[in-house]
């Protein structure tokens, strides 16, 4: 199976590769952590570009799984994701799309555009209006809730509080699609 | 020259270096690094318009500042904001794109105190 960065690479995953590394700054930024691992300001000397510019390549690149943080006294430092690179481009065209998995792969990209437009930094900007993008809000949300465990309409409150301030109405939207389940005032997720 | 044609100057003239050094960053195949440049280049385009807009809504140079200042207060609030939401958050791709917007607005804010401080 193909793999990138841990996963089996559709696509579109194949597309996003292809376009973030198709970038003179974030090549030059692979080709120095193929050296050594850095930190962004060492990056930003060494390429002659802002520490913000690194950062938001390096964020770009970390997304794809390109490259990995991690901590190293009071530096963030960042590393190659070398086996993310073992995969050929022979491999990548070799990759057979499917109906199936191409039509996941829509639907997924669809679900990204709809959180990425309602939510802002794990906020609910507003409750959408049309149910089937309410439904994927809702399915996020519902995450917050373990499942198994059993939440008093307070605690159910609380949480869907930190989405958005209207709770009242994702509470009740979140049983009218069966999402969660109610008796006596207990919730759980479903 | 006077005031509203020497900061005029000023606007073409970054407006003209962003657009080069956008060419030269697209052509150099560094694409996002041209796409915060062009973000770069809308905001003198912005105040710029601004300046126009007080122009033509002011005949009296003192009402023109005036104009121009409130706009130049008032925009960028939301870019304030939208700054700090990604700093807390760590979101640097956002912080790149505020941090840009914000740069430049120094820039303009130097140049008004210049001329018309």
């Amino acid at each position: 199976m193909l793999v990138f960065g841990g996963n089996a690479m559709t696509e579109q995953e194949a597309l996003q590769l292809f376009k973030c590394l198709a970038d003179r700054s974030r090549l030059q930024i692979l080709k120095s952590l193929a050296i050594e691992d850095m930190y962004v300001e060492r990056l930003a000397e060494r390429l002659g570009v802002t520490a913000p510019t690194i950062s938001f390549h390096l964020k770009k690149l970390a997304d794809i799984g390109a490259v990995r943080s991690y901590k190293s006294q009071y530096y963030t430092m960042y590393a190659l994701c070398r086996e993310a690179f073992a995969v050929t481009i022979l491999d990548i065209i070799k990759t057979e799309s499917d109906d199936a998995s191409l039509q996941a792969q829509r639907e997924q990209i669809y679900r990204r555009k709809v959180l990425d437009s309602f939510f802002e930094y794990g906020r609910l900007r507003a409750i959408p209006a049309q149910r089937k993008k309410e439904r994927i809000v809702l399915e996020e949300i519902v995450k917050a809730f373990a499942p198994g465990t059993i939440y008093s309409e307070r605690e159910v409150n609380l949480i869907i509080a930190d989405f958005h301030d209207d709770f009242c109405t994702i509470r009740r939207d979140l049983i009218a699609e069966n999402l969660m389940a109610r008796s006596d005032g207990s919730y759980w997720r479903l | 020259m006077g005031k509203i044609e020497e900061f005029t100057a000023f606007f073409d003239d970054k407006i003209a270096r962003s657009k080069q050094t956008f060419a030269a960053l697209q052509a150099d195949n560094r694409q996002d690094e041209a796409i915060l440049e062009k973000i770069k280049g809308n905001i003198y385009d912005i105040f710029r318009t601004v300046l126009l807009a007080a122009q033509k809504a002011k005949s009296d140079e003192n009402a023109q500042r005036d104009f121009f200042r409130n706009n130049m207060n008032n925009i960028p609030r939301g870019w304030k904001i939208a700054y700090e939401k990604a700093e807390k958050n760590g979101d640097a791709v956002r912080l790149a794109q505020e941090k840009v917007k914000l740069e430049a607005l120094r820039e303009i804010e130097e140049a008004f105190a210049r001329i018309w401080g």
